[in-house]
This record gives C-alpha cells, sequence and structure tokens, in this order.
C-alpha cells in the first residue's frame, strides 16, 4: 500500500471508526503527522482523576512510569508487536499534555529515528547491503 | 499530498452526515448512517473482544470468583451512574421508555417487539452487548453454577454483569431488581420489566441465592 492510501486508512479509523475529528494532518518531508487535541481512545481516560497507570517503567510502556494501562496498548501493539511482525512501528504515538496524541506515519520506516526503537527496549536492525 | 485532501481527511462521519443533510444530499446522508451502523458494530465488537479476553484471563489466572468482583465495581463506576434512574421516583410506563431508549438510541438497535400483559413489558430483542459475545465459537463462560450467575454454568462471562449489577447489587440496594433478564438462544434476550416489583416470582431471587423478603404489616 501506497503512504498516501496508509495515511487515508488511518485517517478513517479516526474520522469514520472512532468518529471523532482530527485536530490537523501535517505532512512533512519524512513523515505526516496526526495531531489529535483530545485522543478519543487513551486520551480521555488520562483526562479522568482516576485510572490504571503504571507503577514502574517498562519496555512495553515505551519506558516510563505512569503510562495509562489503557493507553499501553498503543507501545505494546502498534509499537513493539509492529516491529516483531514488519520490523518497524506501525506508526509512532507521542502523547501529549491533556490527553492530546501526535502520531507520526513516517513515508519511509527506514527513516524512524533509533530512539523509538530504544524506548520500547528494542533496537533499530540496519538495512542490510 | 494535496492539503485540502489532507484536511478533508480530518472530518468525522457525523460532520460528513451533518454537511450532506445541509446539501440535501438524501442518498450520501444514508449511505452515511448505514456506515455508522456498520461501524459501531464493529467498533463495540473489538471492544466486546477485548473484555471478553480481560476477563478470561482474570477467571484463568485468580479464579472464576474474581469476576463477581470486577462486575461490582464495574457496576459502581460505570452502570449504576448510567442506570440508577430506574430505581427513581418514575412511573413504570417512563421506566419502560427509557429502557427502550437505552436499547434503541445508545446501544442503537432495534427492539424486536414489547410486549405488555397485566403485570408487566416483555422487552424482546436480539442483545448487541452479551448475546453478541454468546454467538462467538469462543469465549469465557462460567465452568460452575454460582448464585451470580444465575446458578448456571456456561454462562458467558460478559453476561454476568446482568445477574451481578441488575439482580444481586439492585436486590441489596432497593429490596428488588429493575427487570428480570431471561437469555433465550441465538443471543436473543428477553427484559421483563413488573408493573409493581412485589409480583416478580420468587424464583427469580431463589436463582440468585437470594430470598424475596416478604412485605410487613
Amino acid at each position: 500500500m501506497s503512504i498516501e492510501d496508509k495515511v487515508r486508512k488511518r485517517a478513517y479509523t479516526w474520522t469514520n471508526w472512532h468518529m471523532a475529528n482530527i485536530d490537523e494532518i501535517i505532512e512533512d518531508d519524512e513523515k505526516f503527522a496526526f495531531k489529535l487535541k483530545t485522543c478519543h481512545s487513551g486520551g480521555r481516560i488520562r483526562k479522568w482523576p482516576n485510572h490504571g497507570r503504571t507503577k514502574e517503567a517498562h519496555p512495553w510502556a515505551w519506558g516510563q512510569k505512569g503510562v495509562c494501562y489503557y493507553c499501553s496498548h498503543c507501545s505494546v501493539v502498534l509499537e513493539t508487536m509492529g516491529i516483531e511482525k514488519a520490523g518497524y512501528p506501525a506508526w509512532i504515538a507521542e502523547q501529549q499534555p491533556d490527553g492530546g496524541c501526535i502520531q507520526y506515519l513516517y513515508k519511509d520506516p527506514e527513516k524512524i529515528p533509533e530512539k523509538y526503537y530504544k524506548r520500547l527496549g528494542l533496537q533499530k536492525k540496519k538495512k542490510s547491503g | 499530498m494535496d492539503k485540502r485532501e489532507l484536511k478533508e481527511l480530518t472530518v468525522s462521519i457525523y460532520d460528513k452526515l451533518i454537511r450532506a443533510i445541509k446539501e440535501g444530499d438524501k442518498e450520501k446522508a444514508g449511505a452515511l448512517v448505514d456506515e455508522i451502523k456498520r461501524n459501531k458494530y464493529d467498533f463495540d465488537n473489538s471492544y466486546r473482544e477485548w473484555i471478553d479476553m480481560m476477563l478470561t484471563y482474570v477467571a484463568d489466572r485468580l479464579g472464576e470468583e474474581a469476576l463477581y468482583e470486577i462486575h461490582r465495581m464495574n457496576a459502581e463506576r460505570a452502570l449504576w451512574p448510567r442506570f440508577g434512574w430506574v430505581f427513581g421516583p418514575m412511573s413504570v410506563e417512563d421506566k419502560v421508555r427509557k429502557r427502550a431508549y437505552a436499547w434503541t438510541n445508545w446501544h442503537g438497535i432495534n427492539i424486536d417487539e414489547i410486549v405488555e400483559d397485566d403485570e408487566k413489558f416483555s422487552i424482546k430483542y436480539k442483545c448487541p452487548s452479551g448475546g453478541t459475545v454468546r454467538m462467538w465459537p469462543h469465549h469465557g463462560k462460567t465452568r460452575k453454577a454460582y448464585p451470580w450467575s444465575w446458578g448456571e454454568k456456561g454462562i458467558s462471562y460478559y453476561c454476568l454483569h446482568c445477574p451481578i449489577v441488575y439482580d444481586i447489587m439492585a436486590i441489596e440496594k432497593h429490596g428488588h431488581q429493575p427487570w428480570i433478564t431471561l437469555q433465550h438462544p441465538e443471543g436473543h434476550c428477553e427484559l421483563q420489566i413488573y408493573k409493581d416489583p412485589e409480583k416478580i416470582p420468587e424464583k427469580y431471587y431463589r436463582r440468585v441465592g437470594l430470598k424475596k423478603k416478604k412485605k410487613s404489616g
């Protein structure tokens, strides 16, 4: 699938499945950034005064303490399992204050910065040849 | 990508529907409503799968008794705030209207039939909630008969919220059930709302291990 079609399908899941507006989709040379002022999934939970969150820093919670248990599906499924299955994260999630989130879809997965592998306790594999 | 396309990709299906209605495009509006129906069902199903899987995981590791506690906690946090109205000062007709609304406008399904007799209203429907889960070939279900599973073995872990919350907890809090749940084959269910709670048959207390209190005086 082309990167453009991935962007269209990823947008569709927000707009037609979660049925939420996306605040902005920005393109630069390397990637598309989906900006959500409040993520309609875990972002809402993060705004609840009481909700489950990691008591320790785990690789499957971006190496951070205090990650909402619900939100850890992003790091476990779309990043860690994405790397296991395809060699790179499906997209990168960067949590923002007040329930916001930015998701990055890289045009070339090779350009995904190494730090996004490291925060999961993984190493980015160098392309052979 | 074209900036206009990127902007259009940000618009929710609800806003697209509102736009189609304002533009008088009935065909497009109808297609969007059908898409909302399909996607809502799939979206809700994805959460039902998650809940069923988590309940099964908990039961396998902590024992099925832990499910009773989880459903009670969920009741206090999520269900009673949404359904506590049923014990408020309200006519039985309004209760029927509100209960029907929860199916038609919250779950978003059609009810097959609402039947009234002298004692009660019966709301009959294919349950999009636990009824869907019960139709899956693989889902968590009780390995033993518990009072909190209507004294039956093989009740879906997901469906347990009905006997735990709307039977046991309701009786604890208010002395009677807001409605009686009867599971039927193929994911169908029937909710019976008694006009006079005193008329709720004793067997519906016994199946959850409780006794119906006799009215004093």
